[in-house]
């Protein structure tokens, strides 16, 4: 499941960006259809990555860009979760294009410290 | 709370390894081809077959990935001097380091071409960039017709698809006109290749890899 692949990779990343003195509470990642990153996989794979560690309390947040439809017959272009919906026009092989990105946006963080209960370093 | 920008890319580490492994192969004039397709699709039959067919032609070195055992490399290696095994334990693609770790043992001032058998796999290993110069997908008509529908990542991203086992088709309820109708759907530029490695009948693949492997790159004789 190449879901744990990327979020090991993530762990590294965040482990780079993220302050010593704050508490990672979101981890905000965009996602191309390209990826065939399956949501689901990839959140169990981050809690299984960052338990009992330092990042152990954050959520992921991912933002799943959708596909790019265009239809041949009439030209209609639209977005979807599916490269292989059928037009409205009744064209059933609209041509799809999607990215194939894979970014952590950003980190949202808590800088007050003293008040979590102590937990294992990762 | 405070949000920190990030905006970088999460493989990061795995794309910079292999930017660094495409300038090694294009330094060493080597066209290198991932290989993606399913569990027995039949991508070492053809590499076995492809190698058999090229002797004396072209020199190809072959990477081959497994989760466990080297027999897809002592297949090859009765037919290329230039075979590497890479073992990736629990894991279900290769990845751009594994490759950089390999091609340590390849000979590439003796080599046209490298072909990287990835992990028998029609997902994971689609978008794992090794450092190749192009992705050729794989499928086999015993996997039923609808496996393109299924597997629109690949098809997107692949420069070449083969279709193998052709000679099922008699025996197995393939529509290849869907298939067919599926693939230009994904992916209309690339082409198909519909072959069948058990009877031998691998022309138009060889005919393929032929013409994008840079001629002049010298033959084995040219090398001895």
């Amino acid at each position: 499941m190449h879901e744990i692949s990327i979020a090991r990779a993530l762990f590294g990343l965040v482990c780079q960006h993220a302050p010593n003195d704050a508490t990672v509470r979101r981890v905000n990642v965009r996602v191309g259809p390209l990826r065939a990153i399956e949501p689901d996989a990839l959140q169990w794979a981050w809690k299984a990555i960052t338990k009992d560690t330092k990042f152990g309390r954050s959520t992921l947040q991912l933002e799943s860009l959708p596909w790019r439809l265009r239809c041949p017959a009439c030209g209609r272009r639209w977005e979807s979760g599916n490269p292989m919906e059928a037009c409205p026009c009744g064209h059933p092989n609209p041509r799809p294009a999607g990215d194939d990105e894979l970014t952590l946006l950003s980190l949202e963080v808590d800088q007050s410290i003293g008040h979590e209960p102590p937990r294992p370093d990762g | 709370m405070k949000e920190i920008p990030v905006i970088e890319n999460v493989l990061k580490l795995n794309d910079e390894v292999a930017s660094l492994n495409r300038q090694t192969l294009r330094e060493a004039g080597v066209f290198t081809v991932n290989l993606i397709g399913s569990p027995g699709c039949g991508k070492t039959a053809l590499l076995e077959a492809t190698l058999s067919r090229l002797k004396g032609r072209m020199r190809i070195a072959v990477l081959v990935g497994d989760l466990a055992t080297a027999r897809d490399a002592e297949r090859l290696s009765r037919r290329s001097d230039q075979v590497v095994q890479i073992n990736t334990g629990k894991g279900c693609h290769l990845d751009a380091n594994q490759v950089r770790q390999a091609l340590k043992r390849v000979e590439l001032h003796r080599v046209d071409a490298l072909v990287i058998e990835n992990v028998g796999n029609l997902i994971c290993p689609v978008g794992f960039d090794l450092g190749q110069d192009i992705k050729v997908g794989m499928f086999s008509v015993s996997e039923g017709d609808d496996k393109a529908a299924k597997h629109p990542h690949l098809i997107h991203e692949s420069d070449l698809l083969i279709l193998n086992k052709t000679d099922l088709l008699p025996y197995v309820p393939f529509n290849l006109q869907q298939f067919r109708e599926d693939v230009a759907t994904l992916n209309g530029a690339m082409p198909l290749i519909e072959l069948s490695v058990l009877q031998g009948q691998i022309d138009p693949w060889i005919r393929w890899l032929s013409d994008v492997v840079r001629p002049g790159r010298g033959s084995a004789e040219q090398s001895r």
